[in-house]
């Protein structure tokens, strides 16, 4: 992520959407294979191809996606899924209370179309845009940045699914762990500091204690328990002791 | 499923727009920042567990699951070490696969 170059300064409206095509060209390198892997997997799950790339089009949040279909493959409750996917959301809050400030001028509609597109390579491309050139259209470079990643998105979801139907055998050899393993990889990368680590600990504790709850309700007790196991141990932003 | 999809579709847009949308300007105290902080690592770890539970129940002999617990945490290792996440997850999906298949 850290790779991307930014351009500026964007000058016109037409400026800031190059800019924003181009400053979220190389995150998408990153983006477009689990794409193919969400797309494949979800197929195998028993989505209709239409039905993975409704997902992809309408909830457009990866991390949000692989969750409800582990959980799609252990027969959860749907409204189970949907609390999960709830949490698996909040970080959003984050973002949107961010970005907030900087848009509070632009009409209602646009804003919408500001929240629809808030992924996580969205925000971190334009968290730099207002820290360096802080006098371009938002609107245009936001429209090329979460554009593409958005097309890139269900793009490769797509593919994936297409993958899926017609050469299921690529994806038949270690099916069994390619979920957990994807997650797995994704949470250690987050594992920077000691409370991120004690929340991953708690939770997974939890999560074993609590597996014979029904409808997969002990997943939802466990990230919150180890949300307070993160929360207990850190120390308040700005007074952090020397 | 098209009922999921909207729902999620819906949680997903309600999070994002939660202080983007509405016309008054406000503030995530911090003590709630901090907390959601948390959350992808919480999240993500529990879904692992109830993942690999589910294996370790169903594994119909042990050496598989065990191979399965084995090359998640080699990946994580390389991820957390690295912060490649294709290359850990090709090597754990690749010591997975040359396992099983001398098993």
């Amino acid at each position: 992520m850290n790779a991307t170059q930014f351009s500026f300064p964007p000058r016109s409206s037409a400026s800031d959407l190059a800019a924003g095509l181009r400053d979220m060209a190389p995150l998408t390198l990153g983006v477009l294979p689990f794409g193919v892997i969400f797309g494949a997997l979800a197929f195998e799950q028993g989505l209709t191809v239409f039905e993975v790339g409704l997902m992809s089009v309408l909830i457009y949040a990866g991390a949000s996606q692989f969750v409800a279909l582990g959980l799609l493959a252990a027969s959860t409750h749907p409204l189970v899924i949907i609390g999960a996917i709830l949490i698996v959301n909040l970080r959003h809050l984050l973002y949107s209370a961010w970005l907030g400030p900087h848009v509070m001028s632009y009409r209602r509609a646009w804003r919408m179309v500001f929240a629809f597109g808030l992924a996580d390579e969205v925000f971190a491309v334009m968290s730099r845009l207002f820290q360096n050139a802080p006098g371009s259209d938002a609107r245009a470079y936001y429209l090329g940045a979460s554009g593409l990643l958005w097309a890139i998105w269900w793009g490769s979801s797509l593919a994936g699914a297409w993958l899926g139907q017609e050469h299921p055998v690529l994806f038949e050899i270690g099916h069994e762990i390619a979920m957990p393993l994807t997650f797995a990889c994704m949470g250690a990368a987050m594992l920077t500091s000691r409370p991120a680590f004690a929340a991953a600990v708690v939770a997974g504790a939890t999560a074993w204690v609590a597996q014979d709850l029904p409808w997969q309700i002990g997943l939802v007790a466990a990230a919150l328990m180890g949300i307070g196991a993160g929360f207990v141990l850190s120390e308040p932003a700005g007074e952090t002791a020397p | 499923m098209i009922w999921l999809i909207l729902g999620m579709a819906l949680v997903t847009f309600l999070t994002r727009a939660a202080f983007i949308v509405p016309n008054r300007k406000a503030d995530l105290p911090e003590p709630v920042a901090r907390a959601l902080s948390f959350s992808p690592p919480a999240v993500l770890s529990a879904i692992v567990v109830t993942a690999v539970a589910g294996i370790v129940r169903d594994a119909p002999n042990w050496p598989e699951a065990g191979l399965a617990v084995l090359c998640i945490g080699a990946a994580m290792v390389i991820s957390q070490r690295s912060g490649n996440l294709l290359l850990a997850i090709t090597i754990g999906l690749a010591g997975f696969m040359i396992g099983k298949s001398f098993a």
